[in-house]
């Protein structure tokens, strides 16, 4: 059972196409896997096995193409599923059953993937998180005490330990890129508008991305293939010609350009085994022949508090209604967080977006000589080592979105793949940034690293 | 240019104003919130203010606001 749970999704892709797994058997594996781990983890507010297997049975008829034909995978619980209850992990909308599915869904259902369910997320992926919540917080499978990262926790715990292939998610401020380091999954948030955001509860316009976690760059590449399009309901949608993430990705990295940022590392202040495995990463990233050099982003350490005030003001006009006439369906929590940007003025805004174009315009120049950043997706793993160096601006050291939020705010592609462990078996995470658009060559420089490494292969020990 | 907490502070101090500048903090954005509630949320207000308040730092002057994202 076990081993069909942690097939990727390209082997599972060409076993299904050859006939040789039945894509029953393998939702029913994932079924089983669910129902006897997950009452410790958590990761699912909604398992939705007789919908499952249905679509499992709809697959197994078909003779599509496509690779995600059968393949099972979850949904973060505030992406619209039609005639499944949708949360938001939150008493606000605990018996919401939406009518239509999210542009994100209908993607990966025209794909023929198979929703397994919906996965944990604290509430409205923008609260702290405590066992009195509503929706009890998913747990690590690397360590059941340890953080799985927020908010998409639920879609990275359930993707690690083999419970969905892969799992649509959103990021506005780190939310898939944080949970797939913390919990030794691979996490994409496309650029700005690539993915469509109709049917997603929102939190912030301008900072919120759909975006996926899956095992391998590959196979998050296949999954990106069906996700990105045009979204007539969504106005931040890019008009993209229909692409094919896997074309290519196997090809050379030699001569890419590469750019770290040494000095922002120093400013935030990196725990030890984060800065050992991330100088383990570049110097494999040499080895394929990627010429590394450092690059100057003199105002990034500003980045998390703009994309931060910007996404308090417009999560707080998102949810002035229901903080007005619901506000005793809140948790506590949310309140806080949500209403705490009634606070920040227009003036805040402004300055904030002002501080993205300058931001924005910083990094286009550094794109200018470098092809892909890299840097530790976060300073520090899922627990806290010893020996962190100190940060010295107080503004970001170690400041678990300090290498996150900046690309929510420029609406750069980002993706996290795991790069280590810490030497106590929890996961480390390393960041690769990319131009707007430029997915396929992420997916092509992180798929050639995860053909140098096995980090990505290790099972938790469930 | 006194920043908005500056200012706020002054009103406090105008009688006359007085009971506006309450009324404002009770309704902050135009959500009324209770003493307690305000009480509660003061240090995710405080680190909100805080963050935002720290772009002030930033060269700004003649900068356009980045609506239309430059990653696009």
């Amino acid at each position: 059972m076990a081993d069909l749970c942690f097939l990727s999704i390209a082997e599972a892709a060409k076993r299904i196409q050859a006939g040789d797994l039945d894509p029953v058997a393998l939702v029913q594996a994932h079924l089983e896997r669910i129902a006897t781990l997950d009452a410790k983890l958590r990761s699912y507010i909604t398992v939705t096995g007789d919908v499952a297997l249905r679509q499992a049975r709809e697959a197994a008829a078909t003779r599509g193409a496509s690779r995600l034909r059968g393949i099972p995978i979850s949904y973060k619980d505030l992406i619209a599923t039609a005639g499944i209850r949708t949360t938001g992990g939150s008493r606000v909308f605990e018996n919401w059953i939406p009518d239509e599915d999210a542009h994100a869904v209908t993607r990966m259902r025209d794909g023929g993937a198979v929703t397994l369910g919906k996965a944990t997320l604290n509430e409205f992926a923008f609260s702290g998180i405590s066992e009195h919540d509503f929706i009890k917080p998913a747990r690590n499978p690397w360590n059941l005490a340890a953080p799985t990262g927020l908010s998409s926790s639920g879609s990275a715990a359930g993707v690690a330990a083999g419970l969905a292939m892969a799992s649509i998610a959103t990021d506005s401020g780190g939310s898939i890129r944080m949970p797939a380091s913390y919990c030794g999954v691979t996490g994409l948030k496309p650029t700005y508008g690539l993915v469509g955001r109709s049917g997603v509860l929102p939190l912030s316009y301008s900072c919120d991305h759909v975006g996926l976690l899956a095992r391998s760059a590959e196979d998050a590449a296949i999954v990106l293939t069906a996700l990105a399009g045009y979204d007539p309901q969504d106005s931040a949608s890019l008009q993209s010609p229909a692409a094919d993430y896997t074309d290519g990705i196997s090809q050379s990295i030699r001569g890419l350009r590469v750019g770290v940022c040494p000095e922002y590392f120093e400013a935030v202040g990196l725990d030890d085994e984060v800065q050992h495995a991330f100088a383990e990463a570049l110097h494999t990233f040499r080895s394929l022949g990627a010429a590394v050099r450092n690059i100057h982003l003199p105002f990034l350490n500003y980045a998390p508090a703009a994309d931060f005030t910007i996404l308090r003001i417009e999560g707080f006009n998102e949810h002035f209604v229901n903080l007005r006439d619901r506000r005793d369906r809140y948790g506590s929590s949310a309140f806080r967080q949500i209403a705490a940007g009634a606070f920040l003025s227009g003036t805040h805004y402004y300055r904030a977006q002002q501080a993205r174009r300058l931001i924005a315009g910083e990094l286009a120049k550094v794109f200018e000589s470098v092809d892909v950043l890299l840097m530790p997706t976060t300073p520090l793993p899922s627990l806290a080592g010893s020996n962190v160096l100190a940060g010295r601006d107080t503004k970001v050291s170690h400041s678990s979105v300090a290498f996150l939020a900046p690309f929510n705010l420029t609406g750069s592609p980002a993706l996290s793949v795991p790069c280590g462990f810490t030497t106590s078996g929890l996961p480390i995470g390393l960041q690769l940034v990319g131009r707007a658009r430029e997915e396929a060559l992420l997916l092509r420089a992180a798929h050639t690293y995860q053909l140098q490494t096995t980090w990505h292969q290790r099972r938790p020990p469930l | 240019m006194l920043t908005r907490r500056e200012l706020s502070n002054v009103l406090l101090l105008l009688p006359a104003l007085q009971q506006h500048s309450a009324a404002a903090e009770s309704a902050p954005g135009g959500l009324s919130m209770s003493q307690e509630e305000l009480r509660d949320i003061a240090p995710d207000r405080d680190r909100a203010l805080r963050q935002a308040d720290s772009l002030e730092e930033l060269p700004l002057n003649g900068v356009p606001p980045g609506f239309v994202f430059l990653a696009r």
